[in-house]
């Protein structure tokens, strides 16, 4: 029986803004859901009432209406907690950020984005004014910063004087309009811990807006293997090839396995997602997927 | 390397920056310029958390 613990909805790739690092490529950024998905969504959240359900993007807020809609779906009893993950350009006052939180039904929290790339987009009074309401509206509130190197973590110093929320930290991506502009994070030599990790996403299910249903959230989605990894219901990707091999490999293991040699690698694939492209783009794995 | 040092190192690898072993060849390589701005992260960021390197998706936070 499949459990749907986290589920993730990519609701479109519009942005009210153009940040040099999106993972998003800019010709990419004009999805929006059609009524089909909107339906096979709405069914998803019936069915399997994920705990956690939370919504990105594109910039979340210029989908409220298909946010509301899908959320909507969730059963009458369900202890799911919809989230939103933004960045915060629409908190030009208090006002106005109390307006959009209270237009989006049972928000149980905010993810904001901000990193010095977000930073050129938006002035920090924006995300002073999103805290603050999300606090006094009992919402939950974290920022997501993004690093190109370990010397960007300067910002939480930043951050930890606005107010005492979590500051998740994240490593840019090799992906999208950060590939093409050369701002994935660089890594100092090659990282040997990477071996021995795990896809990082393999507990949560995303649905990718025009696209499909993946685990996968980076790499594979993004630089063009798509074809292994997306589906186009939860229960044909939970019984993909992709997921079986997947959901238990180690990756330094599964890069051997297929005829890859560890002393070949270089700083580039310290991360999971990057070295799992690796494997993709340089072994024989996908001359082992059978035959459709 | 010293306590400062140490302290910087202890700070990317609780943040998933870098393994232990690349976080002290990484300190060793920065200036003295660099390695303040780093210290004082580390003062300040009491709440920072790593998150999986493509992991977009927040968990519920707490209100």
């Amino acid at each position: 029986m499949i459990r749907l613990r986290k589920f993730g909805v990519v609701v479109g790739t519009r942005c009210t803004f153009d940040c040099r690092h999106c993972l998003l490529d800019k010709r990419k950024r004009k999805r929006s859901l059609r009524e089909r998905e909107k339906r096979l969504l709405c069914e998803v959240v019936r069915r399997y009432a994920p705990a956690s359900l939370s919504f990105t993007g594109g910039e979340t807020t210029l989908y409220v209406d298909d946010i509301n809609r899908i959320s909507s779906a969730l059963p009458k009893n369900s202890k799911s907690n919809p989230g939103i993950v933004t960045n915060g350009g629409f908190a030009s006052s208090v006002r106005e950020a109390r307006r959009m939180l209270a237009s989006i039904r049972g928000l149980t929290y905010v993810q904001m984005s901000y990193d010095k790339f977000h930073a050129e987009f938006l002035p920090k009074s924006r995300l002073e004014n999103l805290f603050n309401v999300c606090r006094e509206l009992g919402i939950g509130f974290r920022v997501v910063t993004t690093l190109q190197s370990p010397l960007d973590l300067k910002i939480t110093a930043e951050l930890g004087a606005i107010g005492g929320f979590e500051v998740a930290v994240q490593k840019i991506c090799d992906i999208g309009e950060a590939k093409k502009n050369g701002l994935a994070f660089r890594h100092f030599v090659f990282d040997k811990k990477v071996l021995s990790q795990v896809c990082p996403n393999r507990d949560q299910l995303v649905y990718q807006c025009g696209r499909g249903f993946s685990v996968c959230c980076s790499n594979l989605i993004y630089n063009g293997f798509g074809k292994y990894c997306l589906h186009k219901t939860p229960e044909d990707h939970f019984n993909s090839e992709f997921y079986k091999r997947m959901r238990n490999a180690v990756l330094g293991r599964l890069f051997v396995q297929h005829g890859g040699d560890p002393e070949s690698l270089r700083p580039e694939h310290s991360s999971p997602c990057a070295l799992c492209e690796h494997i993709f783009r340089t072994t024989d794995i996908v001359k082992t997927w059978p035959k459709k | 390397m010293n306590k400062n040092d140490r302290i910087i190192a202890a700070f990317l690898v609780s943040l998933g920056v870098f393994s232990s072993g690349v976080a002290t060849q990484y300190v060793r390589s920065l200036t003295p310029d660099q390695k303040i701005v780093l210290l004082q992260a580390s003062d300040t960021a009491g709440t920072a958390v790593p998150v999986d390197n493509t992991n977009t998706l927040p968990v519920p936070a707490r209100k």
